[in-house]
């Protein structure tokens, strides 16, 4: 095990080394760097940023240097002296990111516990990366649950240790659940859901979300056995929340069926992420913890 | 269809329990599903069915599990069935008839296409005058594998062979043909005082008694009691016209046979110059080896070959000479002698004796007779193994003719020659129109003469012990078993090479996160 890896299981209780490996520790070892290297400036030549610190405690300005955000250039500096200058803020200490977990337990079968634990942890991480706050909770039985509230990077091994501990289990209940985190989250913070989305609420539940300045992304684990699975045999399969046992024979025509009703879903519920302003991040059990790190720091707000 | 290991037939029991295997996997799997949010109730899969129907790959196992068990098994196909092995031991003398021909047209009709019949003849190469010795047949008998012996012979049926062959079957091919009664040795003797030929002979008796005289002798018949012998001297009487040892009415075996009742070993053993010698017909194998030392034997006597070579009046003439021979008969017991007269030494021959040698007489027994005695030369040699004929001349100037002589064992049995030498010297006595008569067949003599049928309940009832024909199927069972192997596992290689996303492998993953 690396030094990183070893500094990120020190003092945090049991971790769970299934899901969280020596090869993903030592990534997210790695994740401040890879944020303060996306927030310093261009990257590539290609993605702008707005630069250090936050968006309130200004300190002063400097010169503009090809690659700043334009959005942080005092235009009436310019009209009134000439010069391309822009405004440098001071880090927000009180920066607070939200990260909430579906805790249902239809995001345990199929490998989505493992993508959904690792996602969470990396948001956590690049909250953390920020020098902000990081608050972690669940979302179970109808209610918004937090489980910790980390507020520097040394928190990350009991961020990792909480996710280790908490089993997806029960209903998350979405109908319910979501609108009591809507109220939770304040303004200005940025929310990170992860969940399937495998419920018959009315994706409306986020419009709350609108206008509140709240920016972030919802993770949208998709599992290819449920949102696109191959035709085959019969199956007796069991519901992992309701424990409901049902009867399939995945004909290419059915399982053609179940994509299809599986995509419009995933779009329904895309089109009213983006309504709000937030991020929709489909990934799978499959994808790369290295893409979605970059993704995340790329793409998220 | 047979079986090598018919035990490994008991693992066929396992293809129900590979059915009962492929059933038990019959109701679907339960796989844990993250939702069942997609899935309606037209996707409802058919009721379970209460016996799965199965798919061709567990056949494929099916058939092969059955294809090596049968192979273990080792199954063959009958080709042939097994047949009989039949030996025939053909030890038939002269009078039998009977050949390897004669044998296996009478055994074909009781024999299969899978049945062997081997015929053994043991006749030596100097015709069938010479019956097989005992040891010779013992010696086939032991010496071949067979279901069936059978022992073709045309002398009384005799328990003459030792123990282990008692299954043996005696089959008697004689002919009930007469034949010429025994005869073992004769000399011709030549008296100064009187020049008339007398007979010396030896004759044996072997069954019931038997009474023998001579025709054409005035002298009462002699009685011969079972296992006598007695030794003849006939002075051969001038007025007689015929002369013919026979038996006498009621008295069917007139025959001599050798003191230790050995039947078959056949000698003849002349002294003296025989004048002439007359063979029957049916001795065809000792007239050509008679005939063949005659020939070279009458150019230096004097002699000419007379008769018809290929009739029964074969025969060697000489210039008559007048003579007179008293009527009379004397006998002795068996080993006894009758006195010789005195030789008289001769100023010179007599025109009928003059190639005989004044002391070429005496009269005995030999039963070394194959290996010449010292100062016997031999004068033909026929030699079929175990039997023989030799022709001598002996140092005295007479000639000594053994036939089939078995070495080691005492000469003579059964044999026509008797009438023969009485013709010979009848011829001798120079007699005018002398014929002999007994020198045709008599039809009273029927020495060691039997016809028995083929023993063919015999033939039938025997087992097989010729092994059956099998085609092993082994191999043709392996292929089965390598081609449905190939057929049940070759799909699945195919479904994981191509890398798809099965609902087994759905299974697995499910409860692995599980």
């Amino acid at each position: 095990m690396s030094r990183a890896a070893e500094a990120m299981t020190a003092g945090g209780g049991d971790v769970d080394g299934d899901l969280f490996p020596i090869s993903f520790l030592r990534l997210l070892a790695y994740v401040p760097a890879c944020v303060r290297r996306l927030d310093g400036g261009v990257v590539g030549g290609r993605v702008a940023r707005r630069g250090d610190g936050g968006r309130y405690l200004f300190r002063g300005h400097r010169d503009y240097r090809p690659g700043d955000d334009l959005r942080r250039v005092d235009w009436r500096v310019e009209a009134r002296h000439g010069n391309l200058v822009v405004r440098q803020f001071d880090a927000e200490r009180d920066h607070l990111t939200e990260v909430w977990l579906d805790g249902s337990a239809s995001m345990g079968p199929c490998g989505g516990r493992v993508a959904t634990a690792q996602a969470a942890a990396l948001a956590c991480a690049i909250g953390l990366s920020s020098g902000g706050r990081a608050r972690l909770g669940v979302l179970r039985g109808g209610e918004a649950q937090p489980l910790l509230e980390a507020d520097a990077w040394g928190s990350m091994p009991q961020v990792l240790a909480r996710l280790s501990g908490d089993i997806p289990d029960g209903r998350a209940d979405l109908a319910a659940s979501l609108p009591r985190l809507v109220h939770r989250v304040p303004r200005g913070a940025r929310l990170l859901l992860v969940s399937d989305l495998l419920t018959r609420a009315d994706p409306g539940v986020l419009q709350p979300l609108a206008g509140r300045g709240i920016r972030g992304a919802v993770l949208h684990l998709r599992v290819p056995e449920v949102t696109s699975p191959a035709a085959g045999r019969a199956l007796e399969v069991r519901d992992a929340e309701s424990g409901g046992r049902r009867r399939v024979r995945l004909t290419a025509r059915t399982a053609a069926k179940v994509a299809e009703r599986a995509r419009a879903h995933g779009a329904r519920w895309a089109h009213h992420i983006r309504m709000v302003g937030l991020v929709y991040r489909p990934f799978a059990p499959g994808t790369s913890v290295e893409r979605l790190l970059r993704q995340l720091v790329a793409e998220v707000p | 269809m047979s079986f090598l290991a018919p035990l490994w037939l008991l693992g066929l029991a396992l293809l129900p329990l590979l059915v009962w295997l492929a059933n038990r996997r019959t109701p679907p799997r339960e796989v844990v599903w993250p939702s069942l949010l997609f899935l309606t109730d037209e996707d409802e899969g058919p009721p379970p069915e209460s016996r799965r129907r199965l798919d061709w790959r567990t056949w494929c196992a099916l058939l092969a599990l059955t294809a090596i068990v049968l192979a273990a098994a080792g199954p063959t196909l009958r080709r042939a069935e097994p047949g009989r092995r039949i030996f025939v031991v053909v030890a038939a003398g002269p009078r039998a008839e009977v050949g390897e021909t004669r044998i296996r047209e009478a055994l074909a009709p009781l024999t299969g296409p899978r049945d062997v019949v081997r015929v053994d003849v043991l006749l030596p190469a100097i015709g069938t005058h010479v019956r097989s010795s005992r040891d010779a047949i013992e010696r086939a008998l032991r010496g071949a594998e067979a279901d069936v012996r059978i022992v073709v012979d045309d002398r009384a049926r005799e328990e003459f062979l030792g123990p282990g062959l008692d299954d043996v079957v005696f089959v008697g091919s004689g002919l009930k043909q007469p034949a010429n009664t025994s005869f073992l040795t004769a000399r011709v003797e030549v008296e100064a005082a009187n020049p008339d030929p007398v007979l010396h002979a030896v004759v044996w008796r072997q069954g019931p008694r038997a009474t023998v005289g001579l025709e054409g002798v005035d002298e009462p018949p002699l009685v011969l009691e079972d296992g006598e012998a007695r030794v003849l001297r006939v002075p051969l009487p001038t007025a007689a016209t015929s002369i013919r040892l026979h038996s006498a009415a009621g008295h069917s075996a007139a025959g001599g046979v050798s003191a230790d009742a050995v039947p078959e070993d056949d000698t003849l053993r002349i002294e003296g110059r025989v004048l002439r010698v007359y063979v029957p017909t049916s001795e065809s194998g000792l007239r050509s080896v008679v005939r063949d030392a005659l020939d070279a034997l009458l150019g230096r006597g004097g002699f000419t070959l007379v008769g018809d070579p290929e009739g029964a009046d074969l025969g060697i003439a000489r210039a008559p000479t007048p003579a007179s021979v008293p009527a009379r008969l004397e006998v002795a017991p068996a080993g006894g002698e009758v006195p010789f007269p005195t030789p008289v030494a001769r100023t010179e021959p007599s025109p009928w004796t003059r190639d005989l040698r004044p002391d070429a007489r005496g009269l005995r027994m030999t039963p070394e007779v194959v290996q010449p005695r010292p100062g016997e030369r031999p004068l033909l040699v026929a030699r079929a193994d175990p039997a023989q004929a030799l022709l001598l001349e002996t140092r005295e100037g007479g000639l000594r003719l053994t036939v089939d002589p078995l070495t080691g064992e005492a000469p003579f049995a059964a044999s026509s020659a008797w009438p023969l030498l009485l013709e010979n010297l009848l011829e001798a006595s120079n007699a005018p129109r002398r014929r002999v008569v007994g020198a045709r067949p008599l039809a009273w003599a029927t020495v060691g003469q039997a016809v028995d049928p083929l023993p063919t309940e015999r033939i039938a009832q025997a087992a097989r012990g010729r092994p059956a024909e099998d085609r092993p199927l082994r191999p043709a069972c392996l292929l089965v078993a390598l081609a449905a192997l190939a057929g049940a596992w070759w799909p699945h290689r195919r479904d994981l090479d191509a890398g798809l996303t099965t609902p087994a492998r759905i299974g697995a993953s499910s409860r692995a996160s599980a």
